[in-house]
């Protein structure tokens, strides 16, 4: 049996049916986006505990408050995008819509901070070529942020989506819907890759 | 409104930010030194944390939890596995 049609047969679990959310074609491209970034977080960690001294001391340049702010305004997008599935379903589209925007100006903020942070490190001489701990860190939070870039654009479509919904009619499994969702499903992934980023970057373990 | 956002999504967003304000306690304020023993204790909590979030998010945030068994699992193994592989190398390498 194919892969995806394994994951979109419906089963029944008790009375209540499990479906996957979104199509199942954007979890394939989820699984291979977050096996790529697992490969990387596991060279890290491999290189961090071969020279963990190096990786100390470089840490040391990371301001971790940055880190802290770039998650929770992840964490207040992703929850926003949420809200805003949630209330696309019950057919309140306005507010479906609002949630959106919230989302999307939390996940701008993360892009605007980011360049800053950046700025602030290359005027103190510090880039990819200072040092193993640093070429990891702007590699994988530069991929990072294009994804986040990529993601602002996404929830722009997912606006859009949300607004051709039929007014105050609840709405369940439309292709609008599930266009929706997927859009969802890419943004809390770029969330959740931050969640991990922020551990090995700005948390000093 | 309210009805909109009293769900468990909303429960799983104030865990998650607790959570991140506990990790960065643990380490912005007691991080950064000790014995080679200890600093692999702290990352050990600091990526067993992440990797909590990580699944709250896959299940509630993603709805992988009424999602059929299989794709649910298999991420649920990428999560455990991830972890795994991070938390040993401070242990192993």
């Amino acid at each position: 049996m194919v892969a995806s049609e394994a994951i979109s047969r419906p089963t029944a679990v008790g009375t209540a049916m499990r479906r996957v959310p979104g199509e199942p074609g954007i979890w394939i491209f989820v699984l291979l986006d977050m096996t790529i970034f697992a490969e990387m977080f596991g060279i890290f960690a491999w290189y961090r505990a071969e020279n963990s001294e190096l990786f100390r001391a470089s840490q040391g340049a990371v301001n971790p408050l940055y880190g802290l702010i770039y998650t929770l305004l992840l964490l207040s997008s992703s929850w926003c995008v949420v809200m805003a599935v949630s209330a696309a379903r019950k057919g309140s589209t306005a507010l479906s819509s609002e949630f959106v925007l919230w989302g999307l100006g939390f996940g701008a903020a993360f892009a605007v901070i980011k360049f800053f942070e950046y700025a602030g490190k290359f005027s103190a001489g510090i880039t990819p070529l200072t040092n193993e701990f640093f070429m990891f860190y702007f590699v994988m939070t530069v991929v990072h942020l294009l994804h986040a870039s990529v993601g602002l654009g996404v929830l722009l479509y997912m606006r859009k989506q949300i607004l051709a919904l039929p007014q105050r009619a609840p709405v369940d499994s439309s292709r609008g819907m599930r266009m929706i969702e997927v859009s969802a499903i890419y943004w809390h992934m770029v969330d959740l890759l931050w969640i991990v980023l922020f551990a090995l970057f700005y948390l000093k373990g | 409104m309210r009805e909109l956002v009293y769900q468990r999504a909303t429960v799983i967003f104030a865990l998650l930010v607790m959570i991140t304000g506990y990790s960065f306690w643990l380490t912005a304020g007691h991080g950064g030194a000790g014995l080679h023993e200890a600093r692999s204790i702290v990352w050990t909590q600091v990526i067993f944390l992440a990797f909590l979030k990580v699944r709250w998010v896959l299940l509630d945030f993603m709805e992988l939890r009424s999602a059929p068994t299989k794709l649910r699992l298999l991420f649920e193994a990428w999560v455990i596995g991830v972890a795994a592989c991070l938390i040993l190398t401070t242990w192993l390498v």
